[in-house]
């Protein structure tokens, strides 16, 4: 896997032009730089969230004795389903309208912005594959950072872009981003059942 | 040159059926009821055109991002297939319709019918997998804006049709579509599967 194949798995994932829309829901009361400076506190959460992940998920997996191909097929197995969600996004939105209660809306802290929607489940569980596989330990961390560095931008400017494209757009971009998750999964799949095939179970 | 041109033709049948049009026009049609004849024509015209220009993006753009990606034929392959098979299954059993349907008190733009009725997410990969073939970019093409023109007619036919044919009719075109496409996914699993086995030796 190369550094830029890592990067854009994780950016997709992270999925910001998704969440732009939930992210302006949120704070459609607040002014211009509240937003700005409760965006870039919690994207701040958010990469602190994914890097005591980096740190402790590598240990966690190593005690439990994954093998490489348990990893490989696991991880496309994860990010299959991930992909599907955002190509087919049925069983998300009562989800999302359950988290964001409009009758009480308290100004996000780390809920529900850090966590779940920009360092959630499914990226958490993604760098934690990604530190098994990768011996190169530096790789991943240059990719959480740069992955998170464009996702700040696109939410930082979430209602300027909101404003140009418009709203179907924005969920076009999504599906076309969950199609390419999707078939990074399913080489990931591919790659573990090659490695199974060559080399048997290990 | 005639091996060409049924190669061209059966690409354009292909993506044809992948793109649908015979299942979705009734969808579209009862869609854009709400609206007068002729901004019906506007909707209709402005979505194809826009489901054209997702067709010859991802045909000459898609093929460079997924090498950059590092994605394998057999991957894209399979993903299509894949795809196209929840999409196949939601026509056969139209109760739990995988395309959203909802919010629609609005005028459609782009989302629901240039994408993802028109063009879904099983025709891009079609399309893809279309632009991935050595030496066939130009027949390739020549099928992508066949099947777009086939696919533009009956779309366009769409309201009129509805009046025809009947509900009825459509469902049961719709049932034949979605057989036809579950035989198609399946064969494309196969197909990917096929090109993984053969890259193993």
């Amino acid at each position: 896997m190369s550094l830029f194949t890592t990067t854009l798995s994780m950016f997709l994932i992270m999925n910001s032009v998704g969440h732009i829309m939930a992210y302006l829901g949120l704070v459609d009361q607040l002014d211009e730089r509240r937003r700005q400076r409760i965006i870039i506190r919690e994207m701040f959460f958010a990469l602190l969230i994914m890097l005591l992940f980096y740190f402790v998920g590598g240990l966690l997996l190593d005690a439990l004795e994954v093998s490489p191909q348990t990893m490989s097929l696991a991880g496309g197995l994860i990010l299959f389903l991930i992909a599907i969600r955002m190509i087919f996004p049925r069983s998300k939105q009562p989800e999302e309208q359950q988290l964001f209660l409009p009758s009480e809306k308290p100004e996000p802290f780390i809920f529900p912005i850090a966590t779940p929607m920009i360092a959630g489940p499914s990226i958490l569980t993604t760098i934690m594959l990604y530190t098994h596989q990768e011996h190169i330990g530096y790789r991943v961390i240059a990719a959480i950072l740069i992955a998170w560095a464009f996702s700040i931008t696109i939410l930082f400017f979430a209602q300027e872009i909101r404003n140009f494209v418009g709203r179907r757009a924005l969920i076009a971009v999504e599906r076309l981003m969950g199609l390419l998750l999707t078939m990074m999964a399913v080489e990931m799949l591919l790659n573990g059942l090659r490695s199974i095939i060559i080399g048997g179970i290990a | 040159m005639s091996a060409v041109l049924a190669g061209i033709l059966t690409k354009a049948l292909q993506l044809f059926l992948v793109l649908d049009p015979i299942g979705n026009t009734g969808i579209i049609a009862t869609l854009i009821a709400g609206f007068s004849k002729e901004r019906q024509r506007v909707i209709l015209v402005r979505e194809l055109s826009i489901a054209l220009l997702i067709l010859l993006t991802v045909f000459f753009v898609g093929t460079y991002l997924l090498a950059a990606i590092g994605v394998s034929q057999a991957a894209i392959t399979i993903t299509g297939g894949v795809i196209f098979f929840l999409f196949s299954i939601s026509l056969l059993f139209p109760g739990q319709t995988v395309v959203s349907l909802r919010n629609l008190d609005e005028e459609p733009l782009i989302v629901p019918i240039a994408t993802p009725l028109i063009v879904g997410p099983s025709s891009t990969a079609t399309v893809i997998l279309f632009s991935h073939e050595p030496n066939m970019w130009l027949p390739s093409l020549v099928a992508v804006v066949l099947a777009w023109i086939l696919t533009a007619i009956i779309v366009f036919l769409g309201p009129f049709l509805l009046l025809k044919v009947g509900k009825t009719g459509m469902q049961v075109a719709e049932r034949i579509v979605g057989m036809i496409c579950t035989l198609i996914a399946v064969k494309m699993v196969l197909k990917g599967l096929k090109l993984f086995f053969a890259d193993l030796q």
